[in-house]
């Protein structure tokens, strides 16, 4: 085999593997064009053995264009603009000359790139091409010592070295797994976020919300977050999770109050815990369903506000993991102080006389705030239509929402729900968030789209605050995503995704010390039911020993009784450095053998004269004979093993 | 004093190898000296590559990068351990060809041999120090030695422990070049390196006819070749070596007798220093019986008469090697 040959095709693999890498990730689209361009060119160049490009001209090429790339340098564009240079050092060394000392730099550069690329977008697929580049390289750090050796290579050779790799793998895969989990963490990490830039318009979810923008949002099929339940069941109803709430409106934008004070009662404490996966969305708001109890994000516990939402100090730019505990509820109990009354009972100072009068009308003179709630609540499933499609007006579109073509969605039926609530003076607010999603049995968990993108309202009553939600047949959001995907049964490749999430993108410290924690009890454990353990030891022990046990039964019964004698005897004779060649018989290998066996050579003879008789000779292989080969082989292994 | 060849077997000469026969087959281990373990160019550079990789991974918090670095970290102590285990089972042994001389380079014959069972030794280099193989072996099997040529020249003559070689092997990445300092099991009987002596200094150093000839009736001169054994011949002529590995009755044929024997007294030779001397006879000896004259030596304390062969050779020759040994 031309061992030049085999190094190129790892080099042109990794190659491969770098721009697919570099395709995937959200890199420029000229960088994995450039490696694809540079390695149909290296590749033509090493099959057609053209003319060499000088090298001192391909490095000051390589050098100019990698400060090309990373000039000026920009914070935000950082990891981009370093990956972009390194696939251009990639283009330059597989078109360039390969020698063991460029194949090893090719090998290097690859795998930084495929790393890199994968931490820009870390998704399952980039957890593939990592570990295919990983097993490439290990393969190709076998063969390149062997390769500058020789030109040419024993195809037998090859194949053992493949299976010594192999066994490299299949061992290390193990002690990767353990390293991952010991290396440590760092609690606040200098350079967190690196190359995790937020993608455009994943969420839709911020601060504030202007009419028509979750219309669009909910166009979307991006996830948005997966929450794992802990004890695997499900809220017995369609859940919201909670996202922003939104006190202050002009009209057509709503916006949170930047008042952030501490729940004053919060009720019971437990509930259901829920860890939350967040996909990066560049913004603050993070998800709770529905009554909130309790959070910690990382290692910090978080303070739950009197508005049951949970915010970020600055924008979220990769994904996180943080665990929650709520009641699933319509309502909460909460104080109300007179600067938030007052808040959320204002009115938009433009808001039209026709709204007022049309609250007025439904609400039919009753002064109970639940009755009222209730008759607005129910005006909206009479003549209403939800649609993503509103029909263009230009004056207020509240009002051309209520009095006119009475078609919209739910920020539309939110806010003009909110605003007829306050205009009887019942204090009201949006809460814009998720509602629903697809519960994938599997992994127990919610996956939530961006097109369960939602908004709703909470009206304050006797005490509570109180979810109403006006938008009809809100309960069929969110499915478009559900339905695509069970129509192209995906819904496990998800669970995959969530499970690389949750065990390799996001484990921290905060995992570390959970596992130490839970390793810490399961001592504890132990310690208290010693003969529990114990028990479970033994049993493992004695089912190891009987694995064993049939296995080597198996392995002897496979061998005749004389063969596994012969091979015995081979065996000493290699340990002797008298292995038996291919084409030596008893008798001679015998002769070679008792030469080497000194003490043991007469029956080292003797040996070779009953194999040659049994083998080939007219004497039966019966009890005697192998009685004979036991008693020849004891001493032979005594004499040996003396000398 | 009858070496068979320029080996001597280590530790003292078994009844074997006295009697003629092969040394039993004995190699040095490579790692049971002193282990030599160095951090190759590209070791280096993948060291420092997981080493950056590392401290990016800590302060980024990326857990891809941890993957990574765990991996190579994970593949790098393997590698160790795999390296090891490659040269635990792996012994060395030269031997020499039929005369070395001092001062003269040499070629040796190196076998490493692979004592494992189940797995083959890989990539293995062979030289007088690490960094710096005379040969490489890519691949042993087990239980097979593989056989490689080293060039060494001895400083001066006499039994000599061979010397220390290194072994090494830079398998499976080429990251790290492990291996031993190794010494050959046995010793070399170097022959003291022949000076050229000038025909009226040699004639000047001869006695000839004062001590009695080895040659016998019929007996011959220098070894001519061999032919099938004829009944009737001598049964001392027969080449049993052929018997043993042919099957086949050989009989030896020798050269008709020729020039007088010589005598070669080292006191008679113009030196002007003992080793001078020895070199001078041994080219003498050396000279002499390649002419077909039977030769004998006279020194100090020591008489060996005249005679021919290839033995007489040797024993003429190793009597100069270990000219002053103690015992």
């Amino acid at each position: 085999m031309n061992t030049q040959a085999l190094s190129l095709a790892f080099a042109y693999a990794l190659c491969a593997l770098a721009a697919t890498a570099a395709a995937l990730a959200p890199l420029p689209r000229t960088s994995w064009m450039l490696l694809a361009a540079a390695g149909t060119a290296g590749a033509l160049w090493d099959i057609r053995k053209f003319t060499r490009v000088p090298k001192a001209l391909l490095t000051a090429v390589g050098l100019a264009g990698f400060f090309f790339s990373l000039l000026p340098l920009h914070r935000e564009t950082l990891a981009e603009q370093s990956l972009t240079a390194l696939t251009l050092l990639l283009a330059i060394k597989i078109f360039g000359m390969k020698t063991r000392r460029d194949h090893l730099q090719i090998l290097a550069v690859a795998l930084l790139l495929t790393a890199g690329a994968a931490s820009l977008q870390p998704d399952v697929v980039f957890g593939a091409l990592l570990a295919t580049a990983l097993v490439l390289g290990i393969f190709m750090l076998l063969w390149l010592p062997f390769s500058e050796l020789t030109a040419r290579i024993d195809v037998g050779l090859v194949r053992r070295l493949a299976f010594v790799g192999m066994g490299l793998v299949a061992a290390s895969a193990p002690i990767t797994v353990l390293l991952f989990i010991l290396l440590p963490r760092s609690v606040s990490p200098f350079w967190a976020g690196l190359g995790g830039r937020p993608r455009q318009g994943v969420s839709g979810i911020s601060d504030h919300l202007q009419l028509g923008e979750i219309g669009n949002v909910a166009l979307s099929g991006e996830v948005a977050f997966r929450a794992e339940i802990e004890d695997g069941v499900p809220p017995p109803r369609t859940p919201y999770w909670r996202g922003a709430v939104l006190e202050v409106t002009d009209g057509r934008r709503w916006e949170i109050s930047g008042r952030n004070r501490p729940a004053t009662i919060l009720g019971s404490t437990g509930g259901k815990r829920i860890t939350y996966f967040v996909e990066p969305h560049g913004n603050r708001q993070l998800f709770l369903l529905e009554t909130p109890s309790g959070a910690t994000v990382g290692t910090r516990t978080q303070t739950i506000g009197a508005s049951r939402v949970l915010q970020l100090s600055r924008p979220l730019a990769r994904r996180i993991r943080y665990a929650g505990t709520s009641f699933p509820a319509d309502r909460f109990t909460e104080r109300l102080l007179p600067e938030d009354r007052s808040l959320n009972l204002k009115l938009p100072a433009t808001l039209p006389d026709s709204i007022r009068s049309l609250a007025g009308e439904i609400a039919g003179g009753q002064h109970d705030p639940a009755v009222v709630a209730a008759r607005l609540l129910a005006h909206f499933s009479r003549g209403y239509t939800y649609s993503l499609r509103v029909p263009d007006s230009s004056g207020d579109p509240l009002e051309a929402f209520l009095l006119g073509h009475r078609t919209g969605y739910c920020e539309y039926f939110a806010a003009a729900l909110a605003v007829m609530l306050r205009s009887q003076g019942i204090p009201a607010r949006l809460v814009s968030g998720y509602l629903g999603g697809d519960y994938v049995p599997a992994g127990a968990y919610y996956l939530v789209t961006q097109a369960s993108a939602h908004a709703w309202v909470e009206a304050y009553l006797g005490g509570d605050w109180v979810r109403f939600d006006p938008t009809p047949a809100s309960g069929e959001l969110g499915s478009t995503y559900a339905a695509r995907l069970r129509r192209r049964p995906l819904l496990w490749m998800d669970t995959i995704r969530m499970r690389w999430n949750s065990w390799v993108v996001q484990y921290d410290v905060e995992s570390q010390l959970a596992l130490a924690r839970a390793g810490a009890a399961h001592v504890r454990e132990v310690r208290r039911d010693v003969r529990g353990a114990l028990k479970v030891v033994f049993v493992a022990i004695g089912a190891a020993a009987l694995l064993l046990g049939a296995i080597t039964l198996v392995r002897r019964r496979a061998v005749d009784p004389l063969t596994r004698r012969l091979s015995r005897y081979d065996r000493l004779a290699a340990r002797c450095g008298a292995a038996r060649e291919m084409h030596e018989g008893p008798l001679d290998h015998a002769e070679r053998f008792a030469r080497l066996a000194r003490g043991a050579a007469p029956a080292v003879r003797s040996f070779g004269a009953l194999a040659a008789s049994c083998r080939y000779g007219s004497r039966p292989a019966d009890a005697a004979a192998l009685a004979e080969f036991d008693a020849l082989l004891a001493v032979i292994r005594d004499q040996t093993h003396g000398g | 004093m009858s070496p068979s060849s320029g080996i001597l077997s280590a530790p003292p000469p078994s009844a074997e190898a006295s009697s003629g026969r092969p040394a039993p087959a004995s190699y040095a281990a490579v790692t049971g000296g002193k282990l030599h373990i160095r951090l190759t160019t590209t070791g280096a550079f993948a060291i420092a590559l997981v080493l950056s990789g590392g401290i990016v991974a800590v302060n980024s918090g990326n857990n891809l990068l941890y993957l990574v670095v765990a991996g190579l970290l994970s593949a790098l102590a393997l590698s160790g351990l795999l390296g090891h285990h490659n040269l635990r089972r792996v012994g060395l042994r030269l031997l020499a060809p039929e005369e070395v001389w001092a001062g003269r380079p040499v070629s040796i014959r190196a076998e490493l041999f692979n004592r494992g069972r189940r797995l083959p030794a890989f990539l293995l280099a062979l030289g007088e120090k690490p960094g710096a193989p005379a040969g490489t072996v890519l691949e042993i099997p087990p239980g097979v030695h593989a056989e490689l040529s080293l060039t060494l020249t001895f400083p001066t003559r006499g039994v000599q422990p061979w010397p220390v070689h290194a072994v090494t092997s830079e398998f499976p990445f080429g990251l790290i070049r492990r291996g031993g300092l190794v010494r050959s099991p046995g010793l070399c009987l170097v022959y003291p390196s022949p000076l050229a002596v000038p025909w009226e200094v040699a004639e000047a150093a001869e006695r000839e006819g004062e001590m009695p000839s080895r040659r016998g009736p019929g007996t011959g001169g220098d070894y001519r070749g061999q032919r099938d054994y004829a009944p009737g011949d001598n049964l001392s002529r027969v080449q049993w070596s052929s018997w043993l590995r042919l099957r086949r009755l050989q009989t030896k044929e020798f050269e008709s007798e020729g020039s007088p024997p010589s005598v070669y007294r080292f006191d008679a030779l113009p030196g002007p220093g003992t080793e001078e001397r020895l070199g001078q006879l041994a080219w003498l000896v050396r000279t002499g019986l390649r002419r077909g004259r039977a030769v004998g030596l006279v020194l100090p304390g020591l008489a060996i008469p005249p005679g021919t062969g290839a033995t007489h050779r040797r024993i003429l020759l190793a009597a100069l090697a270990r000219f002053g040994e103690p015992g």
